[in-house]
C-alpha cells in the first residue's frame, strides 16, 4: 500500500445520529463489497457493534457485506503476545528495588512513590513524550515551568525522577510501551484500509496508533465533535459547555438556545439530603421508568456508595442491576479472608483476628457446622477465661481440652506452617499464601465463589509474572504490596443479566438508553480527573507535553452531553448534605441548570420525591413491668442480686430471672475489677500465713506481703509493663495496710477467715424459701466472741462513707445477715487511701434486720405477682438498656406510678 | 457598616482587618470581598480563604457560587445594583459588568482552583504537594488519633519492658507511684496533644529535653542540686535566734509556752542530727513549721499588745521580728520545696512523654499516618524551611496574592506562626499579598482547641504595621432585635473582664424582641415527686418495686425540663415571629435550645417527648449511643457470635421482633442451654398440629424464621447487604415507627438510616467481614467525639422546619433562630484546668516562653502564678464569650432558665449575669421588651405529600456465574478458531495454546483442503466475514472462499457432531447460503463444515 498515506479525521456531530453518519461515510468510501469485506473497522468497544451494523444495514437498505469489526486491544493482542515486555507487577518490583537501593526515600514511602512514578511514566509513554536525555536539561525545564531557581528539593526530585525514568525506559519495555510497539507491528501487517470510530476526543494512545497505521494504509477515523451538532440539544449543550473556551457570554449563548431544546420533561436535577434519600430517589425513578415500559436503564455510579445503596433498594423489588464496572477486590468477602488470615499471622494470633478469621465461611468449611460453632464458642470462652490477648501456641495449648476448639486451632496451625514468615521473593510469598489457603481448607469454596475465583486467578497470574523476581522482601513489605494490589484489582460479578446496568460515565459513550441516572453528581464525584501529585502543576505538564485540566474537563462535558442526548430520560442527583456539610453540585450541572433556567425559566431542579410508606397503627410501648408466677421467682439471691433489685427491678429481672449477662471478654489490660480481685487474693494468702501480726517485725511482714503481691502482679507485668501501675499502686499501700491491721489487733480484732461462702435460708410468708448467699471477704473475731464482717474496697473514703450511709447499699447488711448473730461490726475497708481505714456501719444488726424485712417483703410481693418495673436511674451503663427500652418511653418512670 | 467602611473593607487594593459583632454579616462581607477580588482580575488560584470549619468553608463556597450564578444572568439594572451594593461606584460597576457575568465560568475553569478551606484543609493540601525530598510521600491523614496513641502505648510498654532501666521507663514507674495510672496517662496525653507546641518550645527541635528542663528550673526558681532545708539550717545565727525565740515563747501565753517546748525539741533534734552527720533535717523542718506556721502553711498571726510586752519584758520587738522573719524564711523554703517537687514531676513527665512520643512517631511512620496535630506541625516545619517552602508553593502552584481569614478569633498560636512564616516569605520579593482578616474576639470559644483570642488583636496590629492594613470595627447587627441588643449592651458593658466591648446597635430597629429570665427552679418545687419517691417503704426503707431511686438534682432538672416543655407549647403557634415573608406564628423549627453541657440533655429530651414536642438533638458523634444503633449492633453481634445470649434477647426485644417479657419468661424456662436453641425449639413447637400450622405466625416463630435466615446470609453477604435484608425483610422502619414516640420518630428513623450508611463507609467498605465491622463499631463508640459517627440528619422536607433543635453553644456557632432558650443557665461550674500543659505563648512570639505540666490546684506553686492568672482570665473571658454567643443566636426572643444549686454555688453564671443586666435596665419580673404579639394558627408548615410508590416491575435474572467459558469444549473451539485465523492471516502465533495450534497447522497442511487455504489455488478468501442479509439479520462466516466459480461458505467445528447437532448446523448454514447468495446474485454457493479432524462435510 501507499507509503505515508494520510490519517483522515472526519469530525461528526455526536449524539444519536453519529453512528449513522459513520455508516454513511464508510459505505460511501467503500462501495465495493469485496474490498469492504477486507477493510477493518476499529470500535472503541463491542457494545457499539450492533448499533453500527444496524446503521449500515439501514443505510444500504438491503443485504450487505460488513467490514471486519474489532476493538483496538483485540487487534493488537496477537502482536503484543510476541512483544517481550515486563509485566506491570514486575516493573513495579524492579522500580521498588531500584528506589530502595538508592535510599532516596523512607522505607515506608517506597510503594507510594513507586506507584506515583509508574503512573507518571505510563502517562509519558501514552502521550509519546520522553524526558530530556540529560538531567541538567530536565532540571532547567522544570525550573522554567515552576518559575523557580533550583534549590535542593527541586534538584532532588528532578534527579530521582530522571534517573528512574531512564532505568525504566531503557530496560525491557513496559506494558504501555510494548502496546505501542505491538501496534507498530500490527500496523506494518495491514494491507487494507482502516476505519476507526472514536467515542469521544481521540485519546493519546489511539491517536499514536492511528498515526502509525496511516504510514501504512489509508486510515479514516470518525470523531464526534460537539461543534458540529446542529440540533437544538447540541445548541443547548454548547451554550452550557462551550467547546472552544472564550467567546460569547453565557447570557448571549443562552439567548440562542432553540425552543426545542427544552429539557424540562426529560431531565431532573435532585439535591438529596442524605445517602438514603438519594438512593431512594434513584430507586423510585427506576421503578417509575420500568412502569412506563422503559427497559434500557443505566445507573452512572459517580458516587459508588450511594449507587450501592440504591442497588440494594432496587434488588428488594426484584429489579436486578448488571454491574459493568465491578468492585475493588479488596471490598469482597474473600479479601476479608486474606486480610484476617494475614492479620492472624502478623499479630501471632491476636484474639479478635483469630475469631474473625475462623468465623469466615471460607475457613475449615469441611468441618461440621455444629462442631465449628461449638469450637468457636469454646475458643471465645477460652480467650476470656485465660485473658489471652494473643499467642497461637498458647491457644493451642489451652484448646487441648476441647476437641471442637482443637480442630479449629489445628487448621490455623497447619495454615501457619504453610506460610512461614522469613523473607522470600514475591512469587514465593504468593505461593505460600496459596498453599496456606489450601491448608485452611478454603480452596474449594473460593473456586465456587465468583470473587474467590477472581482472587485465585489473580494469584496465579501474579505468581507467573513475578516468578523471575529473585530479590527477597519481608513479610511487612509484602503485606503492604498485597493490600495495595487488592485495592487496585477489580472484580466484576457476572451473575446478573439485566437491561438495567450500572457503569461509569465514560462507558456510556454513544450508547442509547431509555433512562439514565447519574448518581453523585457533586463537585467531588462528578469531576474531571485530576493529575497525580508529581507534576500536577499545569505549566510543568504543558512543558512536558502532558494534557492539562481543560482537556479533562472538556471530556467530561462531552460525555455528559452525549449521555443526555442519547437517553430519553435523565435524572441527576447528588447528596447535598453530608455529615452536616453542604456538598456543591458538579460545576457542569450548575451551568446546564443555569443556562436552561435562563432559556426556559426552569432550572431543572426538582424536589426529592417522598416515598409513601404504610404506617402500621401506632403501639406506644408501655414501661415494662413483668410479673412472675411464684415458681419463676428466684429462690436464691446474692448481695449483688439484691443490689440490682434495689437499683432497678427490671434489671434484676433480666439478670437473675432471665439469667442474662454480658459475655466475658478478653481485657487487654488489667482493669480495676481485676485489680480488686488480685488484692483480695493477696490479702487472703497473706493472712493465711499470718493470721496474727502480733509483734513480728514490720520488715518480715512487708516482705511477705510483697512476695505475695509479686506472685500475682509479676506475671501480669511480664506480659505488659504498664501493669506496673497497678503494682506500684498496691505496693505503696502495704505499710499503711500493716499499720491498720496492727491497730486493729490492738483493739482486739483478729483475722479469722477470708473468702467464706455462706448461705442463709428464709421461709417466706407463702411457704416458699429464699436463700440468701454470698462470699464474705473477711471475718474478724473480736473481744467476747463478737464478729466483724469486712469488705475490701478500692474506692475513695468519701464514696465509701456515702455508701455506708445509703439505705439502698445492701452489701454490708447482707454480710451481716449471712454471718448471723454476734456481728458487732460491719465495715468497708478503704484500701486505696494513704491511710487504710475501715468505714464502719453503725449498729449493723439493726440495719440488717430492716433490710431483712424489706427483702422478705419484696420477695413475698414478687411471689404474689408484683411487677418488676424498669425504673432505674443509672441507665447509662446498664447492659439491659436494650431490653427495657426505656429510651423510647415517653414518661419518666417513678413520676407516674 | 455604613457605605464608606464597606467600600474600604472590600477594596481589593487594601489589606483590611474587620472586627465585627455577631449578626453583622461577616460572611456577606467575606464573600463580597472574594467577588471584588475576582472582579479586580485576581486569578482564583491566587486566592486563599481560610475559615474555622469545613462546614463554613463549604457555605462560603456555596454563597460565592450562588452570587456568581446570579450575576451571570441578572437583568442589567439588578446586576448593577448587586455590584454597587458591594462597594463599586456606578461607573465602575457598569464597566465591570461584562467581566462579572463571566466570573462563574472563570471560577469553574480556574486551574489551580480557588482555595476556600480550613487551616487543616490548607495544611493537608500542603502535605499532598510536599516535595519528595521531605519524606512526606504516602502519608494519609487519619481522623482516628485514638488507635495510633493506643498502639504507641503498646510499643512503649514493650520498650520499657525490654529496658526497664531506661530513664523513660523509670520515670513512668515513678509517675505511676506518685500520681497513679490514670493521672499519669492523662498528663502524658496532655503532653502528646501539645507536641507541636513542645517542638516549637524546643526551638523547633534543635533544643533537647535538658534545655527544656533548664528553662523550667529558671522559671520555677529552682537551682539544680539545691537543698533548701539544708540551706535554711545552715544560716549563721539561726540556732541562736531559735533559742531566743524559744526563750521568749516560754515567757508568753500558754499556747506559746507549748510551742516553746516543741521548739526546744526541734532544736535538740537538729543538734543530734548535725552531730550524727545526718543530712536529713526534714523532721526538724517539719517541727519548726508547726511552731511558726499555721496548718495552712502561712505565718501565724502575731500582734504586739501591752500584755505581751509586759510578759516579754521589753523584748517584744525582738520577739515579733524574729518570729516574723523565721516564719517568712520557712514559707520561702516551703515554696522552694514545692517548686522542686513540681520540677521533679515535670522532669518525669517530660522524660516519660518523650519516650511515648518517640513510639508514637515510630508507629505513625510505620503505618504512614498522621493526625491533625501532625498536620500543623509538619506544615510548620515545611514552611519554615527556606529551601522547601518556595518549591512547595511552586509545586502546588500556590503563590497566593490574596489571603482571607475568617473567624480569626479562633486561631491558635501555631497556626498564626505558620501564617506569619508564609506572609513574611513574601517580604523578600517586594509584593506582599493583600490580607483580609475578619473575626470577633467576643466569639472566641475554642480555648480547648488551643485558640487564643488575643492573637486577633496582635495580628490586627501586625497587619496594620507591616501591611498597612486598615482596621474597621462594625458593631451593627442585622440579626438581633433592639431589645436583645439593649440587654447585650447592659450585660457586657458592665463586665470588666469583657475587655474591648463596644455597645452595639440594631440595624432592624423595629424588630420586636424580648428577653425572659425564668425564676430558678428550687429544691422545693418538685417536693411532691420527692415525697412520692420516699414513701411507701417499710420502716423507712424504700420499696424497690414501687419507688424509683431518686437523685435530688434530677428532680430539679425534671422540673426545669417540664417548665421548658410547657412554655414552648405556649409559645409555638402563638408568638409572632418575623419570617422571610412577613409576620407569622412561631413554629417548632423557630426554636433553638442551647446548653453548655450535652450530658444533661436526656432529661430535657424526655420532657419534650412527654409533651409531644418534635425535636432534633443536634449533637455530633452520638449515633452509636442511641438505642436504635445499639439494637442493630446487638443483632449483628448475635449473628457473628450465636452464643451471645444477651445480644439475642436484646434483638428480640427490639421493635423488629417485639418479643414480650412474657415470651422471654417462657424461653427462660426451657432446658436448652443457649437461648437460640430455646427460641428455635419454642418456635418449632407450634407446628405440631395442622390447626397450628395454619395459624398465623407467632412473634417468636417470626423471629426464629428471620433470624435463621439472616444467620445464613451473614456468612456471605457484606454487612451493608445483610443490613439491607434486615431492614427490608424485617420491615424494620415501619415497626420502629409504630412503637417510638411520635416526637422521636424522625430522629430514630434518621439514625437507623445513618447506621446502614455507616456500614458502607467503614474503611471504605474494605475487607468487609461482620466481626471486623462489630469491632470497628466498638472502637468508634469509644472514640472521641471528633471521630464517632454522627446521628442521622433529619430531612428538611418540612420535617426539620417542624422540629425544635437542641444544640450545644459550640455547635450553634454561626446559626441563628427567632427563639433561643438557654437551659441550665444557673450553672457556672466549670471544670478547672488540671493535669494539662501550661503554656505561655505571647501572641506574635515565635515560640512559647514557658512549657510545663499543671497538676492539681494545690500543687501549682507560686512561681507560675502570673501564668495561672492569665489562664484563669482567659477562662473567665471564654465563659463570657459563650454567653455572648448564646444570646446573640436569637434574632427576636431569648429565654433562659436554670435550677437553684443545692450547695452555695458562688461561681459567676449566666443566669445571674442576665439578671443583673435586666436589673440595670429596670426590667420587672425578669422580662425585658414588649410582650410578643399573639397570633393563632396551625403549627408548622404542611408536610410534603408523599407519593404513592409505583408498583415494582421485577427485571433481570441471575445467571450461572460461570457459563460458556467454563465449558472446556467451547473454550477449545474458540482457541481453534483463533489459531486458524492467525495462521491463515499471517498473524503472530506467540502465546496461542499449543494443542489447538498444532491441530490447526495439521489441518491447513491437508492436501484435500488446500483448495481453500492455498492462496495460489483460489481467487480470493475472507476470514470472519460478516454480512447482513435481506431480512436484516447479521451473519458471520468463518471463511468464505471464491475458487473461481463457486463461493464456498466454510464453518469450522471442533468435535464430531451427532445427528441433532448436524440439523442445527444445516439450518445455520442454509441461512448463510441464502445470505451469501443474496450478496453475489447468480454465483453458485456451497456450504461445508471443516471438522478439527480435517474432514470436510458438505452440507446441502
Ligand atoms: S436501663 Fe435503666 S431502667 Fe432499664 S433496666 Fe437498666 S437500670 Fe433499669
Amino acid at each position: 500500500m501507499a507509503q505515508g498515506a494520510a490519517l483522515r479525521i472526519i469530525a461528526l456531530p455526536p449524539g444519536g445520529d453519529f453512528l449513522a453518519a459513520c455508516a454513511r461515510h464508510l459505505l460511501e468510501a467503500e462501495p465495493d463489497p469485496l474490498k469492504r469485506a477486507s477493510t477493518r473497522l476499529i470500535l472503541p468497544n463491542l457494545l457499539l457493534a450492533a448499533d453500527l451494523r444496524a446503521a449500515m444495514a439501514a443505510r444500504a437498505g438491503g443485504p450487505l457485506i460488513l467490514p471486519r469489526i474489532q476493538t483496538m486491544p483485540a487487534a493488537i493482542a496477537p502482536w503484543l503476545e510476541r512483544q517481550p515486555h515486563l509485566p506491570d507487577s514486575r516493573r513495579l518490583y524492579a522500580l521498588y528495588q531500584a528506589l530502595r537501593a538508592h535510599r532516596w526515600v523512607e522505607e515506608g514511602a517506597l510503594w507510594d512513590v513507586c506507584a506515583e512514578l509508574i503512573s507518571l511514566f505510563d502517562e509519558l509513554t501514552l502521550h509519546g513524550v520522553g524526558l530530556p536525555e540529560n538531567l541538567e536539561d530536565f532540571q532547567a525545564r522544570l525550573e522554567a515551568a515552576y518559575a523557580l531557581k533550583a534549590e535542593e528539593p527541586l534538584r532532588f526530585e528532578a534527579r530521582l525522577v530522571h534517573t528512574l525514568w531512564r532505568a525504566d525506559a531503557e530496560g525491557t519495555p513496559s506494558r504501555a510501551a510494548a502496546r505501542l510497539l505491538a501496534a507498530r507491528a500490527w500496523a506494518a501487517s495491514l494491507d487494507t484500509p482502516l476505519y476507526g470510530v472514536a467515542e469521544g476526543r481521540l485519546g493519546a494512545f489511539e491517536r499514536q496508533v492511528y498515526e502509525v497505521c496511516a504510514e501504512q494504509v489509508p486510515v479514516t477515523v470518525f470523531v464526534p465533535d460537539r461543534r458540529l451538532a446542529e440540533d437544538a440539544l447540541g445548541g443547548l449543550f454548547r451554550a452550557a459547555w462551550p467547546v472552544d473556551g472564550e467567546g460569547e457570554s453565557l447570557l448571549e449563548r443562552a439567548a440562542q438556545v432553540r425552543p426545542e431544546a427544552r429539557l424540562s420533561e426529560r431531565f431532573s436535577l435532585l439535591a438529596a439530603q442524605s445517602l438514603e434519600q438519594e438512593a431512594r430517589a434513584v430507586a423510585l425513578q427506576v421503578r417509575r421508568w420500568l412502569g412506563e415500559g422503559r427497559r434500557r436503564i443505566v445507573l452512572v455510579a459517580a458516587d459508588r456508595v450511594a449507587s450501592r445503596r440504591a442497588r440494594a433498594l432496587l434488588e428488594r423489588d426484584g429489579v436486578l442491576v448488571e454491574d459493568e464496572t465491578g468492585w475493588k477486590l479488596s471490598t469482597t468477602r474473600v479479601a476479608a479472608l486474606i486480610h484476617a488470615w494475614l492479620g492472624v499471622l502478623g499479630s501471632d494470633g491476636y484474639h479478635r483476628d483469630v475469631l474473625d478469621l475462623l468465623k469466615s465461611p471460607f475457613v475449615a468449611p469441611a468441618l461440621d457446622p455444629a462442631l465449628k460453632a461449638e469450637g468457636l464458642e469454646a475458643l471465645a470462652a477460652l480467650y476470656a477465661r485465660h485473658n489471652l490477648v494473643a499467642g497461637l501456641d498458647e491457644l493451642a495449648e489451652r484448646a487441648r481440652e476441647n476437641p471442637a476448639a482443637c480442630a479449629l486451632v489445628d487448621v490455623l496451625l497447619s495454615g501457619r506452617n504453610s506460610l512461614p514468615r522469613y523473607p522470600a521473593p514475591p512469587a514465593g510469598w504468593l505461593q505460600r499464601l496459596r498453599a496456606s489457603l489450601g491448608a485452611l481448607g478454603s480452596q474449594p469454596l473460593l473456586e465456587a465463589d465468583g470473587a474467590g475465583k477472581a482472587l485465585l486467578e489473580w494469584l496465579e497470574t501474579r505468581c507467573a509474572e513475578l516468578g523471575a523476581e529473585t530479590a527477597p522482601i519481608g513479610f511487612g513489605e509484602w503485606r503492604i504490596w498485597l493490600d495495595r494490589e487488592l485495592d487496585a484489582a477489580m472484580f466484576r460479578p457476572r451473575n446478573v443479566d439485566s437491561p438495567v446496568i450500572m457503569t461509569h460515565l465514560a462507558a456510556t459513550r454513544l450508547r442509547r438508553f431509555d433512562g439514565a441516572l447519574i448518581i453523585g453528581a457533586d463537585v467531588d464525584n462528578l469531576a474531571a480527573e485530576t493529575p497525580r501529585p508529581i507534576f500536577a502543576h499545569e505549566a510543568v505538564r504543558a512543558e512536558l507535553g502532558l494534557p492539562g485540566q481543560a482537556e479533562a474537563r472538556a471530556r467530561l462535558q462531552d460525555d455528559l452531553a452525549c449521555l443526555i442526548s442519547m437517553s430519553e430520560r435523565v435524572m441527576v442527583s447528588w447528596q447535598h448534605l453530608r455529615a452536616g456539610e453542604v456538598i456543591l453540585p458538579s460545576p457542569a450541572m450548575d451551568l446546564l441548570s443555569l443556562v436552561h433556567e435562563q432559556a426556559f425559566g426552569d432550572d431543572l431542579r426538582r424536589p426529592v420525591p417522598v416515598w409513601a410508606e404504610p404506617l402500621p397503627p401506632r403501639q406506644p410501648q408501655p414501661r415494662p413491668a413483668p410479673s412472675l408466677r411464684p415458681e419463676q421467682v428466684p429462690v436464691r439471691i446474692s448481695a449483688s442480686g439484691l443490689a440490682s433489685l434495689m437499683a432497678c427491678p427490671y434489671q434484676y429481672f433480666a439478670r437473675y430471672v432471665l439469667g442474662l449477662g454480658a459475655e466475658d471478654e478478653v481485657s487487654e489490660a488489667l482493669e480495676k475489677s481485676d485489680y480488686g480481685q488480685m488484692v483480695h487474693t493477696i490479702l487472703q494468702r497473706f493472712h493465711q500465713r499470718y493470721p496474727r501480726l502480733g509483734d513480728r517485725p514490720q520488715a518480715e511482714l512487708l516482705a511477705a506481703l510483697e512476695e505475695e503481691s509479686q506472685a500475682l502482679f509479676g506475671p501480669a507485668i511480664g506480659r505488659n509493663f504498664l501493669e506496673q501501675a497497678w503494682a506500684v499502686r498496691w505496693l505503696a499501700r502495704l505499710p499503711a495496710y500493716l499499720d491498720w491491721q496492727r491497730a486493729r489487733e490492738k483493739e482486739g480484732w483478729y483475722f479469722a477467715r477470708a473468702e467464706v461462702w455462706i448461705t442463709q435460708e428464709y421461709r417466706l410468708p407463702d411457704g416458699g424459701v429464699l436463700s440468701l448467699e454470698g462470699r464474705l471477704d473477711r471475718v474478724d473475731q473480736g473481744p467476747e466472741g463478737r464478729l466483724a464482717v469486712l469488705d475490701y474496697k478500692s474506692q475513695t473514703l468519701a464514696r465509701l462513707r456515702d455508701k455506708v450511709a445509703d439505705p439502698d447499699d445492701v452489701q454490708l447488711a447482707v454480710y451481716t445477715l449471712l454471718r448471723g448473730a454476734q456481728v458487732a461490726q460491719a465495715a468497708y475497708v478503704a484500701l486505696d487511701e494513704p491511710r487504710v481505714q475501715a468505714v464502719v456501719q453503725d449498729q449493723p444488726e439493726d440495719g440488717a434486720r430492716q433490710q431483712e424485712a424489706r427483702l422478705i417483703n419484696t420477695f413475698a410481693a414478687l411471689r404474689q405477682g408484683a411487677p418488676l418495673p424498669a425504673h432505674g436511674v443509672a441507665c447509662d451503663w446498664c447492659e439491659m438498656r436494650g431490653l427495657c427500652r426505656k429510651d423510647y418511653q415517653a414518661s419518666t418512670p417513678g413520676q407516674h406510678p | 457598616m455604613s457605605e464608606a467602611p464597606i467600600q474600604r473593607a472590600l477594596d481589593p487594593a487594601l489589606s483590611v482587618v474587620v472586627e465585627a459583632c455577631a449578626g453583622s454579616g461577616k460572611t456577606w462581607l467575606l464573600v463580597s470581598r472574594l467577588l471584588r477580588l475576582l472582579l479586580a482580575g485576581a486569578r482564583p488560584g491566587e486566592i486563599l480563604a481560610i475559615t474555622y470549619t469545613r462546614k463554613a468553608a463549604r457555605e462560603i463556597e456555596e454563597r460565592l457560587r450562588l452570587w456568581l450564578r446570579q450575576l451571570a444572568v441578572l437583568p442589567e439594572p439588578e446586576a448593577l445594583r448587586f455590584l454597587t451594593d458591594r462597594g463599586l461606584a456606578d461607573a465602575e460597576a457598569a464597566r465591570q459588568l461584562p467581566r462579572a457575568r463571566g466570573l462563574l465560568e472563570a471560577l469553574f475553569e480556574a486551574e489551580p482552583p480557588i482555595t476556600i478551606t480550613t487551616f487543616h484543609g490548607w495544611f493537608a493540601r500542603l502535605m499532598g504537594g510536599a516535595p519528595l525530598s521531605t519524606g512526606m510521600a504516602g502519608f494519609r491523614l487519619t481522623e482516628a488519633a485514638g488507635p495510633l496513641l493506643e498502639e504507641a502505648w503498646e510499643r512503649f510498654a514493650r520498650h520499657c519492658g525490654k529496658s526497664p532501666e531506661a530513664p523513660e521507663a523509670r520515670a513512668l514507674v515513678s509517675l505511676f507511684s506518685q500520681i497513679g495510672q490514670l493521672r499519669t496517662r492523662s498528663l502524658l496525653h496532655a503532653f502528646v496533644e501539645r507536641r507541636a507546641e513542645w517542638h516549637a518550645f524546643l526551638d523547633d527541635g534543635s533544643a533537647g529535653l535538658d534545655e527544656a528542663l533548664a528553662r523550667l528550673e529558671a522559671d520555677l526558681g529552682v537551682l539544680p542540686g539545691q537543698d533548701p532545708i539544708a540551706d535554711f539550717f545552715a544560716q549563721p545565727g539561726l540556732t541562736a535566734n531559735l533559742e531566743t525565740v524559744a526563750r521568749l515563747l516560754a515567757l508568753n501565753t500558754a499556747t506559746d509556752q507549748n510551742k516553746a517546748i516543741q521548739l526546744r525539741a526541734a532544736l535538740e533534734m537538729a543538734k543530734t542530727a548535725k552531730m550524727a552527720g545526718v543530712a536529713d533535717l526534714h523532721e526538724c523542718y517539719a517541727a519548726l513549721r508547726g511552731v511558726f506556721l499555721t496548718q495552712a502553711g502561712s505565718p501565724c498571726a502575731i500582734k504586739p499588745s501591752a500584755a505581751q510586752a509586759k510578759r516579754l519584758q521589753g523584748e517584744e520587738g525582738l520577739y515579733l521580728s524574729l518570729r516574723q522573719q523565721i516564719a517568712e524564711d520557712l514559707v520561702r523554703v516551703g515554696e522552694t520545696l514545692l517548686e522542686t517537687r513540681i520540677l521533679a514531676l515535670n522532669r518525669e513527665v517530660f522524660t516519660a512523654a518523650c519516650g511515648l512520643l518517640a513510639q508514637l512517631e515510630a508507629s505513625k511512620k510505620d503505618s504512614r499516618q498522621m493526625d491533625f496535630t501532625d498536620l500543623e506541625w509538619h506544615a510548620d516545619r515545611l514552611l519554615a524551611d527556606p529551601e522547601v517552602a518556595p518549591f512547595l508553593q511552586a509545586r502546588l502552584d500556590a503563590r497566593y496574592r490574596h489571603i482571607l481569614l475568617d473567624e480569626f478569633q479562633d486561631t491558635n498560636p501555631l497556626q498564626w506562626r505558620i501564617l506569619l512564616a508564609w506572609l513574611e516569605a513574601y517580604g523578600a520579593d517586594g509584593s506582599p499579598p493583600r490580607v483580609f482578616l475578619v473575626g470577633d474576639p467576643k466569639q472566641s470559644i475554642y480555648r480547648f482547641r488551643r485558640a487564643d483570642y488575643r492573637i486577633f488583636t496582635h495580628a490586627s496590629g501586625w497587619l496594620q504595621d507591616q501591611f498597612g492594613a486598615v482596621r474597621i470595627e462594625n458593631d451593627r447587627t442585622f440579626r438581633n432585635a433592639p431589645a436583645l441588643v439593649e440587654v447585650v449592651n447592659a450585660l457586657f458593658s458592665h463586665e470588666p473582664d469583657f475587655l474591648g466591648f463596644r455597645p452595639q446597635t440594631a440595624v432592624r430597629s423595629t424588630l420586636p424582641g424580648r428577653v425572659e429570665l425564668l425564676p430558678l427552679v428550687s429544691v422545693e418545687a418538685p417536693a411532691g415527686a420527692e415525697a412520692a419517691a420516699g414513701e411507701g417503704g417499710e420502716g423507712g426503707l424504700r420499696d424497690p418495686l414501687h419507688c424509683a431511686p431518686s437523685l435530688a438534682e434530677d428532680l430539679r432538672r425534671q422540673a426545669e425540663a417540664r417548665l421548658l416543655a410547657e412554655r414552648l407549647q405556649a409559645i409555638v403557634g402563638h408568638w409572632a415571629v418575623q419570617g422571610e415573608k412577613g409576620t407569622r406564628p412561631a413554629h417548632w423549627g423557630d426554636v433553638l435550645i442551647l446548653t453548655r453541657r450535652r450530658t444533661i440533655l436526656p432529661e430535657y429530651e424526655r420532657a419534650l417527648r412527654d409533651a409531644g414536642i418534635p425535636y432534633l438533638s443536634v449533637s455530633r458523634g452520638g449515633l452509636l449511643r442511641t438505642l436504635e444503633a445499639a439494637d442493630l449492633a446487638a443483632l449483628l453481634r448475635w449473628l457473628a457470635s450465636p452464643a451471645d445470649d444477651l445480644a439475642l434477647v436484646h434483638a428480640l426485644r427490639t421493635p423488629l421482633f417485639g418479643i414480650s417479657d412474657g415470651d422471654l419468661l417462657v424461653l427462660a424456662g426451657r432446658e436448652e442451654p443457649r437461648w437460640w436453641a430455646r427460641l428455635q425449639a419454642e418456635a418449632g413447637q407450634g407446628a405440631a398440629s395442622l390447626d397450628e400450622l395454619l395459624a398465623p405466625e407467632t412473634p417468636l416463630q417470626r423471629a426464629a424464621r428471620l433470624l435463621a435466615r439472616w444467620q445464613g446470609l451473614a456468612n456471605f453477604l457484606p454487612v451493608h447487604d445483610l443490613l439491607d435484608k434486615v431492614f427490608h425483610e424485617g420491615e424494620l422502619i415501619a415497626r420502629y415507627r409504630a412503637v417510638v414516640p411520635e416526637a422521636m420518630e424522625a430522629s430514630v428513623r434518621a439514625n437507623l438510616e445513618a447506621f446502614i450508611a455507616l456500614s458502607l463507609q467503614v474503611d471504605a467498605g474494605r475487607y468487609p467481614s461482620l466481626p471486623r465491622f462489630i469491632d470497628e463499631l466498638g472502637r468508634l463508640a469509644r472514640a472521641g467525639d471528633e471521630e464517632a459517627p454522627d446521628e442521622g440528619v433529619i430531612l428538611a422536607d418540612g420535617e426539620a422546619a417542624g422540629r425544635v433543635r437542641i444544640m450545644t453553644i459550640h455547635g450553634a456557632k454561626g446559626l441563628e433562630a427567632p427563639i433561643v432558650w438557654l437551659i441550665d443557665a444557673r450553672n457556672g461550674r466549670q471544670r478547672r484546668d488540671s493535669d494539662c500543659v501550661l503554656l505561655d505563648w505571647p501572641p506574635g512570639e515565635a515560640r512559647p516562653r514557658h512549657f510545663s505540666m499543671v497538676t492539681r490546684k494545690d500543687e501549682q506553686g507560686s512561681r507560675r502564678e502570673a501564668m495561672f492568672a492569665a489562664e484563669e482570665a482567659a477562662r473567665v473571658r471564654e465563659d463570657l464569650n459563650l454567653l455572648y454567643v448564646a444570646i446573640t443566636r436569637a434574632s427576636q426572643y431569648f429565654l433562659a432558665s436554670g435550677i437553684q444549686p443545692s450547695r452555695g454555688g458562688t461561681d459567676p453564671n449566666p443566669w445571674e449575669r442576665i439578671a443583673a443586666a435586666l436589673e440595670r435596665l429596670g426590667a420587672q419580673d425578669g422580662t425585658y421588651g414588649l410582650p410578643p404579639q399573639q397570633l393563632d394558627a396551625a403549627v408548622g408548615p404542611a408536610p410534603a405529600l408523599p407519593e404513592a410508590l409505583p408498583p415494582a416491575v421485577p427485571i433481570g435474572s441471575f445467571r450461572d456465574e460461570t457459563p460458556a467459558d467454563e465449558n472446556l469444549g467451547a473454550l477449545f473451539g474458540t482457541d481453534f478458531h483463533q489459531c486458524l485465523e492467525a495462521l491463515t492471516e499471517g498473524l503472530p502465533t506467540t502465546g496461542l495454546p499449543a494443542q489447538p495450534l498444532e491441530l490447526a497447522r495439521r489441518l491447513l497442511a491437508r492436501e484435500e483442503l488446500a483448495v481453500f487455504f492455498d492462496p495460489a489455488r483460489y481467487a480470493w478468501a475472507l476470514n470472519e466475514m460478516e454480512f447482513v442479509d435481506r431480512f436484516g439479520r447479521v451473519g458471520r462466516v468463518d471463511r468464505l472462499v471464491d475458487d473461481g466459480e463457486t463461493l464456498w461458505v466454510l464453518d469450522y467445528k471442533t468435535g464430531t457432531p451427532d445427528a441433532a447437532l448436524m440439523d442445527d448446523y444445516r439450518t445455520q448454514l442454509a441461512r448463510y447460503r441464502s445470505g451469501i447468495a443474496g450478496l453475489w446474485p447468480g454465483r453458485p454457493v456451497r456450504c461445508a463444515l471443516i471438522l478439527a479432524s480435517g474432514e470436510l462435510r458438505e452440507i446441502n
